[in-house]
């Protein structure tokens, strides 16, 4: 399969985490550009209405996988790999988006996006696994950088490294989260000024950003609040590097008003265009 | 001979009568309490006046949807809008609290739920207490009579086929007192089964005299059409949960789309969020599930939970567009269409 980088850029713009209790929320609020939905919630052949309704307005839909445990040492289910590729369809999406985690080993779910133990070894395995999944797919495949707890004791590379290997190897495109990388920062102490200065932005597919809380000192990412000063620096550092093809607010749960989610895209809007004002 | 059949359809015809202007009598007894004065109806008893349950648990929701407080998705998903804060209508916060559990709930649901929960079964008693409502148990005697009333057409029909079979088979002879029994019995078996049907109809109805006055009263303060403006829909600029109205025109806003839903039904909130409200439970297409960190995973199939309750009662004036249905005068004649007609009969 692709052996170079993908060069194809996919303009997408502002968007928002399509999700069911919200559905009328994002058809209806104003400068929504592209959405992204959670892969494994969906039925291709039975897409919900107001999917149906935002493709008809020509708004992008990206299937965004949770559960294909790419970076696990088995090697990808098929059957998920060809429901991501149903939904790629049935969607007429331009890329398939995924984590760069694994979440299952000998039969048993983690229930998690644990981080993939960064290794040579491990690099060899998650290149393989990329590539079966980019031949069962239609579109761009696109990987996500995750939030972590904790890190493997014998990481050999950076994140940053890792996926920067993954990109020459595979072609794969970028989901960068900069809300992982604030949590990686904050809990982890892996700077996320340095990871983007190392990362292959040029491959950048999109980026999400999201809210989380604070609880003893450890950020949990939990896309249930409003996106704090220091992870919309982080986008503004992300676009002061490069221009990102598009930019999605990720909300999950204890959902506020519209007015409040259409302040939410007007703040990531802002945090972006700083970056123009102070190159 | 000559009378064998006169004579017997004269006495059903009697019995049919009588019984059917006892029912009369009873129904204008039950139905002209006086109503016990106090404040002005408010716009969850309209809508229980207007519409039943359904109607006022539709009101609710669309009150809770338009201020902010509620979030109305397709099919009818509602979930709680994190940080609106509670309400002090018990029947709002009953909603809140029923919307508020994970993934929220249908409003189907929620109108299954509070079919007897507090808020309605609380509405119901103020309103009987007030004499704006007739206590179920008031209409006992009324629904007796009627099925009396039943008993005799079925003697009706049953003397109806016996007098024609007499006929036929020459049993009886064919005179002009016994096909005058004939006519007779078949012009009051018609006049009594119509009789019977709308009284039937009448008694699912439990509005008093002063009920009917109150409602028609409601409605010609608010007319069709007063309720929802896009002029108060939410302003996006700004901060989170500003209207970009004051605090007193919102007031004034929110209580004409009460008013409005409440006495003419979800027609009236002239959003898309309406049609939600309305629609039972759907199978949908999507199964929820988001992916915060470390709660991500696969996600099941929907599940169908095709139900009928929250039809209105058929007194109750018209429903908020169940199933494809209309938003009002469906059922008996009261309610939507009654004005000072109700209440009598006979």
């Amino acid at each position: 399969m692709a052996a170079g980088p993908n060069r194809t850029r996919v303009e997408l713009g502002v968007g928002i985490g399509w999700r069911a209790e919200i559905d009328l929320t994002v058809e209806r609020l104003p400068g929504v550009e592209f959405v992204e939905v959670i892969a494994e919630s969906l039925r291709p052949e039975r897409l919900p209405e107001s999917l149906r309704v935002l493709r008809e307005r020509g708004v992008p839909v990206i299937p965004h996988g949770v559960a294909l445990g790419i970076g696990g040492a088995d090697r990808p289910d098929i059957a998920r790999l060809e429901h991501l590729a149903a939904c790629a369809e049935a969607l007429r999406a331009p890329l398939v988006s995924e984590h760069l985690a694994f979440v299952r080993g000998d039969g048993m779910e983690a229930g998690h996006l644990l981080p993939v133990p960064r290794t040579r070894d491990a690099l060899a395995v998650v290149t393989a696994n990329i590539k079966i999944a980019q031949a069962e797919l239609p579109v761009p495949f696109a990987l996500e950088n995750v939030a972590a707890l904790f890190g493997w004791p014998d990481d050999e590379l950076t994140e940053a490294e890792f996926l920067g290997e993954l990109v020459e190897r595979t072609g794969v495109k970028l989901l960068i989260d900069v809300a992982n990388l604030y949590t990686n920062e904050v809990n982890l102490g892996s700077g996320a000024r340095e990871a983007l200065d190392r990362l292959p932005l040029s491959e950048l597919a999109y980026v999400h950003v999201a809210g989380g809380h604070s609880h003893d000192g450890v950020w949990h990412d939990t896309h249930t609040a409003a996106v704090p000063e220091p992870i919309l620096d982080v986008l503004t550092e992300l676009c002061a590097r490069v221009d990102p093809p598009g930019v999605l607010l990720e909300w999950d749960d204890d959902y506020p008003s519209d007015a409040a989610l259409a302040a939410e895209l007007t703040r990531i809007r802002a945090a972006m265009n700083r970056a123009s004002a102070h190159p | 001979m000559e009378l064998v059949l006169l004579v017997p359809a004269i006495v059903i015809a009697v019995l049919i009568f009588s019984v059917s202007s006892a029912i009369g009598r009873e129904h204008r007894r039950v139905r002209s309490a006086h109503p016990l004065g106090g404040p002005a109806l408010d716009t969850y008893e309209l809508a229980y006046l207007a519409g039943g349950p359904r109607r006022a648990v539709n009101t609710a929701i669309a009150m809770l949807s338009v201020q902010g407080r509620l979030r109305v998705a397709r099919g009818g998903r509602l979930t709680t809008v994190a940080g609106a804060g509670g309400s002090r209508e018990a029947i709002e916060q009953e909603v809140l609290d029923l919307a508020s559990a994970p993934g929220g709930r249908s409003a189907g649901e929620v109108r299954r739920a509070m079919a007897e929960g507090p808020g309605v079964i609380g509405l119901m008693h103020r309103l009987t207490g007030r004499g704006y409502l007739i206590p179920d148990s008031a209409l006992t005697h009324g629904r007796d009579l009627n099925r009396g009333l039943g008993w005799c057409l079925v003697v009706a029909g049953l003397g109806w086929a016996v007098s024609v079979a007499l006929v036929a088979t020459l049993i009886v002879p064919i005179s002009v007192p016994n096909i005058l029994g004939l006519v007779f019995l078949t012009i009051v078996g018609v006049v009594g089964l119509v009789r019977y049907n709308s009284t039937q109809l009448r008694l699912r109805n439990q509005l008093t005299n002063a009920g009917y006055e109150a409602l028609n009263a409601a409605r010609v303060t608010h007319r069709r059409g007063s309720g929802y403006s896009p002029a108060y829909a939410p302003v996006y600029e700004g901060h989170p949960g500003h209207s970009g109205h004051s605090g007193h025109d919102n007031a004034f806003a929110y209580a004409a789309v009460g008013g409005a839903v409440a006495l003419y039904g979800l027609g009236e909130l002239n959003t898309p969020d309406a049609e939600e409200i309305g629609r039972e439970d759907q199978p949908p297409g999507y199964s929820g599930g988001g992916c915060a960190a470390g709660s991500c995973g696969g996600g099941g199939g929907g599940t169908s939970d095709s139900s009928s309750w929250g039809s209105d009662p058929g007194g109750y004036g018209g429903g908020d567009f169940s199933s494809g249905g209309s938003d009002s005068g469906g059922g008996s004649s009261c309610g939507g269409g009654c004005g000072g007609g109700c209440g009598g009969g006979g």
